[in-house]
């Protein structure tokens, strides 16, 4: 074991030393004080998403419709999926994906293609599990 | 710079486990500040553990400051890296961004500790032979640059192929690739030789003074940098390759990107290649 100088006594800190100091200090009681925050603020609402579309692209015959999905809950949303239904019972089209994840106010986006012009289609989130 | 160092040298391979990310999505706001206190008291048994070593007397009001400022740093740390491999974006909820930075700052900040009290300053041991060191270097400057560079990129290497055999076959990479845009790959360029650079040059882990009067090819800290993220970056490609996640017929945006996003940890592993030698 090397032994470095002998007996150190306790050495006074310098500026910048206190200077981090400080800066860690407020930056730690401004994430202890956000997760305070988080739980105190209620945050018992189940999962809710809402679907925003966006303008539709064609390409090749087919439709594009690019889709955001934003939980507006407070509880994470697992293997969400959503389902596009368009058009009457004899023809049918359904087009449907599944985001792994959608936490708490986050939102995530994907696309849905159809066949025809989907401007009509019925979108909702089918089903997702509780993490 | 030394925690800073350390806080990647450990959290690079939590970094690239999605796990990790989706535990922080739900984690709630009790257990965040479980997590959180688990990290400190782990500091400061480390920052204990150290003194002792050292023999050094410090007042118990140090330790819990010092200990503050390391969790600072792995906080800061992992909010970076999270943010530069696209984890949390502006869309990412409040919650599921502070449960990931939080999750994510534990690995960061036991690295933090380790740094900063239990691998040694060779540096300041050393100063005497160094001078000899540096002498013996004048003399055979020929012989002595080839082995130098040779010995130097063989370290990079090992390195390298540890971090990188371990992350390549995981799904992350693919993941974190599709996400980033051009300035995301970029971003992550100019950090992976920031963190190696900060890692070899001036984190204090030992043989810096000899590192920095080394003669051969990786002479200076800068090209040394970057020959050595060079390495990195074909070490990645290679793994990538050999466990298939790269295809001869994928498009080379693809195999650049992967390799990017992989070159980051292998860089890390090939900095602290160079330092283990």
């Amino acid at each position: 074991m090397t032994r470095k100088k002998g007996k150190t006594s306790v050495t006074p800190r310098t500026t910048a030393e206190w200077v981090s100091m400080i800066i860690s200090i407020v930056l730690l009681a401004g994430v202890v004080g956000v997760v305070i925050v988080l739980w105190l603020s209620p945050s018992n609402e189940p999962a809710r998403f809402r679907i925003d579309r966006k303008a539709i692209r064609n390409e090749a015959s087919k439709y594009y419709l690019p889709i955001t999905v934003t939980n507006e809950g407070d509880a994470t949303g697992a293997q969400v999926t959503v389902e596009g239904r368009l058009g009457g019972s004899a023809d049918e089209q359904i087009s449907a994906t599944i985001f792994d994840f959608i936490p708490a106010h986050s939102s995530v986006e994907g696309v849905l293609i159809f066949d025809t012009e989907p401007t009509s289609a019925e979108l909702r989130v089918v089903s997702y599990q509780q993490p | 710079m030394r925690g800073v160092a350390g806080a990647f040298l450990f959290g690079a391979p939590f970094l690239y486990t999605m796990e990790v990310w989706w535990k922080g999505t739900f984690t709630s706001p009790p257990r965040m500040l479980i997590v959180l206190g688990i990290a400190y008291a782990a500091l400061v048994l480390l920052d204990l553990q150290g003194g002792f070593r050292r023999e050094q007397s410090r007042t118990w009001l140090r330790v819990f400051t010092d200990s503050l400022e390391a969790l600072a740093i792995a906080l800061l740390t992992a909010t970076l890296s999270l943010i530069l491999i696209g984890v949390i974006r502006f869309d990412t909820g409040l919650d599921a961004a502070m449960g990931r930075i939080i999750t994510e700052a534990l690995p960061f900040s036991i690295g933090v500790g380790i740094a900063n009290h239990l691998l040694q300053n060779r540096d300041e041991n050393n100063t005497g032979s160094d001078v000899s060191r540096r002498d013996a270097s004048k003399h055979q400057w020929q012989d002595h640059a080839w082995r130098g560079t040779l010995a130097d990129a063989g370290a990079t290497t090992l390195g390298a192929v540890i971090i990188s055999a371990a992350i390549s076959p995981t799904d992350e990479i693919p993941m974190i690739a599709s996400t980033l845009s051009s300035t995301g790959l970029l971003a992550i360029i100019a950090s992976s030789l920031l963190i190696s650079y900060i890692i070899v040059f001036e984190a204090n882990f030992g043989a810096q003074t000899i590192r920095r009067s080394q003669p051969g090819l990786f002479q200076s800290p800068i090209s040394e940098t970057l020959a050595s993220y060079v390495i990195a970056l074909l070490i990645s490609f290679l793994m990538l390759s050999l466990f298939q996640l790269l295809h001869a017929e994928d498009p080379l945006s693809q195999r650049v990107s992967y390799t990017i996003v992989l070159g980051l940890p292998a860089a890390i592993g090939g900095a602290a290649g160079r330092l283990a030698l």
